[in-house]
């Protein structure tokens, strides 16, 4: 090995300790979760939905610059939100977790669903929810 | 004796059981037609009788009408007939029955005079009687004397004479019987006593033995006193038989009806039977209580007989009832009491045994067209002394049939229920009779009798009711007595001052004119109260939108009956009025300001108010709602949930819409202007 090639190796070990890569376990990492939400109608005005993770969630939020009225309530690993106003697909709520790693972890959930004249949708079809980082 | 022929002349309009078109269908018989009280009748007539139909040539023909008719033909006994029928199978065949003829039509020939026994204005006195003493001729037995039979039916206590001397006031309506000596009948006693007695037979061949002794039309009756035995009764005690009523003969040149009796050797000197019998020669039926019984009354010797053992004599009777001894006119017209229709009379009504020589004997009224009442004393004395007590006693009679009045229907026509006795009253309300037993006196008992359909007024409160007929001006009249069965009548009421009229109630309703129709006495109440007021305020107490709300409209006066209603605006949503009650009561669904009118209405009067409800909402806090929605608790009551619902999307259950429609409805601003996500 020359010096340069030395040099080169080190580097990169050091890049690799930096990382916390290896062979040990991944370090949680804080961090915010996206709910979002694809609808079918342009009339949703209010919603209910439930949170459902594998870590204590932390807190939940709207959506920056979001027109909603939220709502929320922390219990554990389960979050209810409830949302008012002009619902429309896109992120509906933010959700602060101990791992954003395990997002795969968590399941987002519709309760129900009212329109413009406060009537609970007959059916959720259509509807998709989901989180990511 | 107007009563009795009016009754009379009633039981011959009965008379024509079908179409006289119906004499053309089949054999018509004329002839005078008999009833003979028979025991041992066949099942056609539950009455037990023998209907014979008699032609001038005395040859009989047998009767049987319709089972449900048979009172019908018993009505014409004695009368002349022309009969239209079928013959029919003889139940009990006899020789001196020429046939059976099963009646379909009957109509009467004679005039509405009957003949002897039936009626015909004058008393029927004398009634002597002839006993033919006969033996049959396979039996030359004299078992009995000829001066044995004649202290039977003479005058001295207790014979015959003289117990119908006691009956009719009349010391000389039997006091011509005679009895003959023995004679022979042409044939053997089978030849007349089989399956049934041969009465036809037996009257011809006894009176034509005696013929040459005897003028029979010097007689009113004739007893066939036998040496032996007629017929058995066909049931138990299966007893020998005696039978009484009449029968036409051919005798001394005339042709005429007879009373007869056919007497059993046995019953030569039984003093019941032969009285008994004897009043069936009169032309008296059995008289009873209604329980569908023969012999059940201890008031009449044609019913019971059987009441008094007396040595030597033995069993004796008691007299008969009123209705009979009327029906032949033994009851002088001076002594029998016809109560005015429409009238309140009082009198007194003496006993029928031994008698004061004043007095009425008897009390006698219709009660409907095809049935009257007789009312007589009957007191210890004489042959009435085992009477079953010493009380006024009442019948119903339907033609010549007379039944017990018996309130207690117990099967016992003889018992308390029966003896009217004094301050105990009898009324029937439909045939428009009312009897009170005043007091008893020496000889019999005072009554006050009234006849009529009596209608009675009263008043609640203050103010006149007065009537277009019958003189009612209630307050200073209040009740009156109509004779007319089925008069109508209408009531106008008139309210006192600052009063108004409630109403009728009793045998009127409603608050018009009261139209009463007096098939039965009545009974009207005018109720008058002070005029309708309404007494709750014009602005009610306030609600709340989810909140069960209770108030009650309440008004005065007009009487008790009002029938609430809204007549003008609306009440909040969810609320009602009872109609009977004034009461608003529900959950309102909607908050706001209401204005309604409410009438109440007696009929007569109705009065009006507008109210005013508000209902308001809940103050909520937003924490509270927000924490219910999401699960946090249950900090919301019933009434706020319902309330949330309400104002949302009412399925009956909080959720999200229902908080949406709430933040909207305190003004959050869940919707901002431009809305949409930026």
């Amino acid at each position: 090995m020359t010096a340069r090639r030395f040099v080169a190796a080190l580097v990169a070990g050091a890049a690799l300790i930096a990382c916390g890569g290896g062979d040990g376990p991944t370090a949680p990492e804080p961090g915010t979760l996206e709910v979002r939400l694809t609808t079918p109608n342009a009339d949703d005005r209010a919603m209910l939905v439930t949170v459902t993770g594998p870590e204590p969630i932390q807190a939940v939020s709207g959506a920056v610059g979001s027109a909603l009225v939220l709502h929320g309530r922390v219990s554990g690993s389960q979050a209810t939100i409830a949302v008012f106003g002009p619902v429309t697909s896109g992120v509906l709520a933010r959700v602060a977790v101990p791992d954003v790693g395990r997002v795969g972890a968590y399941t987002v959930t519709i309760v129900e669903v009212a329109d413009d004249a406060n009537q609970l949708r007959a059916s959720l079809g259509g509807y998709s929810l989901t989180i990511v980082r | 004796m107007i009563g009795a022929r009016s009754l009379l002349a009633g039981f011959a309009a009965l008379a024509l059981l079908a179409p006289v078109a119906g004499l053309a269908q089949g054999p018509v018989l004329r002839g005078r037609l008999h009833v003979i009280w028979d025991a041992e009748a066949d099942a056609t007539d539950r009455g037990g009788r023998r209907f014979l139909l008699v032609d001038d040539a005395g040859q009989a023909t047998r009767l049987l009408p319709e089972a449900a008719r048979a009172d019908e033909l018993a009505v014409l006994d004695r009368r002349v007939v022309e009969i239209a029928g079928e013959p029919a199978a003889a139940p009990a065949a006899v020789r001196g029955e020429r046939g059976v003829v099963r009646v379909r039509a009957i109509r009467t020939l004679d005039g509405p005079r009957a003949s002897p026994g039936a009626g015909g204005g004058a008393a029927l006195s004398p009634v002597n009687y002839i006993t033919l003493l006969c033996r049959f001729a396979d039996d030359p037995s004299t078992p009995f004397t000829q001066a044995t039979v004649q202290r039977v039916v003479g005058p001295l206590y207790p014979g015959v004479a003289q117990f119908y001397a006691e009956n009719s006031w009349d010391p000389g309506v039997m006091s011509g019987n005679q009895v003959t000596n023995w004679y022979t009948l042409p044939l053997p006693r089978s030849a007349y006593v089989g399956a049934s007695s041969d009465f036809s037979a037996l009257a011809r061949d006894c009176t034509a033995a005696a013929d040459a002794d005897v003028m029979f039309p010097n007689f009113f009756g004739i007893n066939l006193q036998f040496n032996g035995a007629l017929n058995t009764r066909p049931v138990a005690p299966f007893d020998t038989l005696s039978f009484g009523g009449s029968f036409t003969l051919m005798l001394d040149g005339q042709t005429r009806s007879y009373g007869m009796t056919w007497l059993s050797g046995i019953h030569h000197q039984n003093y019941v039977v032969v009285t008994h019998e004897m009043g069936h020669g009169l032309g008296w039926p059995h008289s009873s209580g209604r329980y569908g019984q023969e012999y059940d009354s201890r008031w009449d010797v044609m019913s019971v007989g059987y009441l008094r053992f007396e040595q030597p004599f033995g069993w004796l009777s008691i007299h008969t009832v009123a209705h009979h001894k009327a029906s032949i006119g033994w009851v002088p017209a001076a002594r029998l009491w016809l109560p005015a229709a429409g009238a309140v009379e009082a009198g007194t009504i003496v006993r029928t045994a031994l008698p004061p020589p004043g007095g009425y004997l008897m009390a006698q009224m219709p009660l409907s067209p095809t049935k009257s009442l007789t009312v007589e004393a009957r007191r210890l004395a004489g042959h009435d002394s085992p009477l079953p007590g010493q009380a006024i006693v009442l019948h119903e009679t339907e033609g010549p049939r007379a039944y017990v009045v018996d309130p207690d229907s117990n099967g016992d026509p003889n018992d308390a229920a029966a003896i009217w006795l004094p301050g105990e009253t009898y009324t029937d309300s439909v045939g428009g009779v009312s009897i009170t037993v005043d007091s008893a006196i020496t000889d019999g008992f005072a009554l006050t009798i009234t006849r009529g359909w009596r209608l009675t007024v009263a008043i609640i409160g203050t103010g006149t009711v007065t009537s277009d007929v019958g003189g009612i001006n209630c307050g200073a009249t209040c009740t009156s007595l109509f004779a007319t069965r089925g008069t109508m009548v209408a009531l106008t009421a008139a309210p006192g001052p600052g009063l108004s009229f409630g109403g009728w109630t009793g045998s009127c309703t409603g608050t018009g004119t009261c139209q009463v129709a007096m098939n039965a006495s009545r009974s009207v109440t005018a109720t008058f109260t002070t005029a309708l007021t309404m007494v709750s305020d014009s602005t009610r107490p306030a609600g709340l939108m989810g909140s069960f709300y209770a108030d009650t409209l309440r008004a005065s006066g007009g009487g008790s009956a009002r029938i609430w209603s809204v007549i003008g605006g609306a009440l909040p949503p969810g609320l009602t009025l009872g109609g009977t009650s004034g009461g608003v009561t529900g959950i309102p669904a909607a908050a706001g300001g209401y204005r309604f009118t409410a009438q109440a209405s007696t009929g007569a009067e109705v009065i009006s108010r507008e109210f005013t409800i508000q209902i308001g909402k809940p103050a909520l806090a937003q924490q509270a709602v927000m924490d219910h929605l999401l699960g946090a608790g249950s900090p919301l009551t019933a009434d706020q949930l319902r309330f949330l619902d309400l104002l949302g999307n009412g399925n009956g259950r909080l959720d999200v819409g229902d908080v949406r429609a709430w933040l909207l409805d305190t003004g959050v601003a869940v919707a901002p202007p431009g809305g949409g996500r930026p």
